[in-house]
């Protein structure tokens, strides 16, 4: 009896398909991903980008910066988003792990370039993407789980 | 990118034993169970095996074009040299001491400044792995603030110019 018992334990602990500290991890990832158009030319600073005017008018000249689109997406891991830039382009995004410094995306954009980055909670990326029309595509990307 | 992919980028490090404990799991774990890492794996280390012999070939002056650097650097040809060196009458310390001396004091200084921290401040880490298909990538990480990567257009704009006025790719009329 006492025989059985224990190999019952060693199946089941043996048996387990990832290890425990992963029960825990979310399994589902938002993200939401955000196009916007900054350009040379005199114009508003559209008010759902504040923070990222903060941020990038520190880096880099520029007049105006208006919002083209934005999605946002509930993934499981290895899941994949996809978003059509203006200028045709793809944008893939794939939540591959979360831990505890934050979810590893894995971002492709078509013509550009691809990557994996952590992303802290609430922590947001800003891609420099391509030219459009007389300025740049950004794409803003945060992921929260 | 598949998980064979991104195992296949770490199998280096796994041979070399330079993992942490986590990746060194996972890559056993993924190895253990797919066929074609696993072959992968044991090619890496028939490569090994070849260049610590083609080494050990160039020691004893078989290959005596072989790269001595690279050979001083492998750990089965350092074995044959101690070897060697414990030979009675085989070692003239007179001659090359203040040689070996000199090359030591050189690398334990070069050691020392790889060792020592520098000035720039500490990045957040959020990029672990970037692929620019060899376009111009410009990636502005500071602690506490969003993470911006700006693709450097080839032929130019306003996102050529950086706020401080240098400028970093050319600026279009």
């Amino acid at each position: 009896m006492f025989r059985l018992r224990y190999a019952l334990v060693l199946g089941l602990a043996l048996g387990l398909p990832a290890p425990a500290w992963s029960e825990d991890a979310p399994k589902q990832v938002h993200v939401r991903l955000v196009v916007t158009h900054a350009s040379p030319k005199p114009g508003p600073i559209d008010p759902d980008v504040r923070d990222l005017h903060e941020r990038l008018s520190r880096e880099f000249r520029y007049e105006s910066l208006r919002v083209l689109q934005q999605k946002d997406f509930k993934l499981g891991m290895q899941e994949v988003a996809s978003v059509k830039l203006p200028t045709g382009k793809m944008v893939k995004v794939r939540p591959m792990h979360v831990g505890d410094d934050g979810v590893l995306l894995s971002v492709s954009i078509e013509g550009s370039v691809s990557g994996d980055y952590r992303v802290r909670n609430h922590h947001q990326v800003h891609f420099g993407v391509e030219r459009y029309e007389d300025g740049k595509l950004i794409l803003s990307l945060e992921a929260n789980y | 990118m598949s998980a064979c992919e991104r195992i296949a980028e770490r199998l280096d490090g796994y041979r070399d034993g330079e993992l942490g404990f986590l990746s060194r799991w996972r890559v056993g774990r993924h190895v253990a169970g797919c066929r074609e890492c696993r072959q992968q794996f044991e090619a890496l280390g028939r490569t090994g095996d070849w260049v610590r012999q083609a080494a050990l070939a160039s020691a004893t002056g078989a290959a005596p074009d072989f790269w001595p650097g690279i050979a001083s650097r492998l750990p089965a040809l350092d074995a044959a040299r101690r070897e060697e060196a414990a030979a009675p009458g085989r070692f003239a310390p007179g001659l090359f001491g203040p040689v070996l001396g000199g090359a030591v004091a050189a690398t334990v200084a070069m050691l020392l400044w790889l060792a020592l921290p520098t000035s720039e401040p500490s990045a957040s880490g959020v990029v672990r792995a970037l692929y620019s298909q060899g376009r111009q990538v410009v990636v502005l990480e500071e602690e506490g603030a969003d993470t911006i990567i700006w693709v450097m257009d080839e032929r130019g704009g306003v996102e050529g110019v950086h706020r401080d006025g240098a400028e970093i790719n050319r600026v279009s009329a």
